[in-house]
C-alpha cells in the first residue's frame, strides 16, 4: 500500500515538473538575455573608451600615417639628373 | 686659478668649440653630400650617436678609423659604431625626398662588375632606397640602379642590401648613397664597393633596376 502511494506521489511530481519546465526554461532564457544586454551595455562604452585611448596614444607618439614622399619615378628622374660635386683632392686620394 | 675654476673654463671652451662646428653640414670630409626634393625638410648626421651639432666631429672620428682594403672602400669602419642617417623634420611636406650620396673615381673598377653593399635600417619611413650610378664623360649615365622595385618601407632592422652594376671602360665616376622619401628616419653603415665575378647577376642597367 505504501509503495503504491509513493508511486502515485512520484507520478504527480513528474507531471508537475513537466508542466513547469517550459515556464522555467522561458524564465531562464529571459534572464539570460537580460544579463547579456546588461553586459553589452557595460562593455560597449568601455571598448569605445579603450579604442579612443589607443588612437590618442598613436597620435601623440606620432605614429600616424607617414607623410608621403616623392613618387618613385620622380625620385629616379632626380637621381639620374643629379650633378654630383667634383671629386676633390681628398676624395681622389681615397680608392 | 683654482682647480674648479680651471675645470669650468675648460668645459666652457669645449662647449664653445662644439657649438662653433655648427649644425648639419652640406658635405662632410668623406664627400657625403645632401641633396633632394624639399631637402630643407631633412637633416642628416654622419654619426648615429651624434646630434647635428657634433656630426662633423663624429665624421672626423670616422675618417681616422676608416679602413681601406685592396680594391674596396669600406666606410664607416667595420665596427659599425657609426652610421650616416637621414631624418625628416616634423614639418616635412608631402612629396619630398632627402638623399645622402658620395662620389668616387671609377678608374679602379673600369671594365669590372661592381657590388655596392651597405647595412640599412629604417624607422617609420615612407620609402628608403639605396642607389648607385655610373657616370661617363659629360655626366652621361652608363649604369644605374635605385632599388625602385625593392624599397624599404616602415620600420626595419639592420640588414645588408646590394646593388650590382657593370662599370664600362669609359666610366669616369661612381655615385652611390641612399635616400628617404617622405617622413621617417633611415640609417646606413658599412658601405662597401667591391669588384664581383662577371657571373654575378646585375641588378640594374643603363635605365635603372632590372625587374
Amino acid at each position: 500500500m505504501d509503495e503504491r502511494d509513493d508511486d502515485i506521489r512520484l507520478q504527480a511530481l513528474y507531471r508537475s515538473a513537466a508542466r513547469e519546465a517550459p515556464s522555467a526554461a522561458m524564465d531562464s532564457a529571459i534572464l539570460g538575455a537580460a544579463a547579456a544586454k546588461v553586459r553589452r551595455d557595460r562593455v560597449t562604452p568601455i571598448l569605445a573608451i579603450a579604442a579612443g585611448l589607443v588612437v590618442a596614444v598613436l597620435i601623440v607618439r606620432g605614429m600616424a600615417l607617414p607623410t608621403p614622399g616623392a613618387a618613385p619615378q620622380e625620385t629616379r628622374s632626380y637621381l639620374l639628373a643629379l650633378h654630383t660635386p667634383p671629386v676633390d683632392a681628398a676624395t681622389e686620394a681615397r680608392p | 686659478m683654482s682647480r674648479p675654476t680651471r675645470r669650468a673654463a675648460l668645459l666652457l671652451g669645449a662647449a664653445l668649440a662644439l657649438w662653433s662646428v655648427g649644425p648639419a653640414i652640406a658635405q662632410d670630409r668623406h664627400g657625403w653630400f645632401l641633396s633632394g626634393i624639399n631637402q630643407t625638410d631633412y637633416i642628416f648626421h654622419t654619426g648615429e650617436g651624434g646630434s647635428g651639432r657634433n656630426s662633423q666631429r663624429m665624421s672626423d672620428a670616422n675618417e681616422m678609423r676608416s679602413r681601406i682594403f685592396e680594391n674596396s672602400v669600406l666606410f664607416p669602419p667595420p665596427e659599425g659604431l657609426q652610421a650616416v642617417s637621414i631624418r625628416s623634420k616634423p614639418s616635412v611636406r608631402p612629396g619630398g625626398m632627402g638623399a645622402l650620396s658620395r662620389t668616387v673615381p671609377a678608374r679602379r673598377f673600369l671594365g669590372k662588375r661592381v657590388r655596392l653593399s651597405a647595412d640599412l635600417r629604417t624607422e617609420r619611413a615612407g620609402r628608403v632606397q639605396m642607389w648607385m650610378k655610373v657616370n661617363g664623360a659629360a655626366d652621361r649615365v652608363l649604369a644605374f640602379d635605385d632599388m625602385q622595385s625593392r624599397p624599404l618601407r616602415g620600420s626595419t632592422r639592420w640588414r645588408r642590401y646590394s646593388i650590382v652594376l657593370q662599370v664600362p671602360a669609359n666610366a669616369t665616376e661612381i655615385t652611390y648613397g641612399f635616400l628617404l622619401a617622405g617622413s621617417g628616419t633611415a640609417w646606413a653603415k658599412d658601405f662597401a664597393l667591391n669588384p664581383t665575378p662577371a657571373t654575378t647577376p646585375l641588378t640594374g642597367g643603363a635605365g635603372g633596376s632590372t625587374p
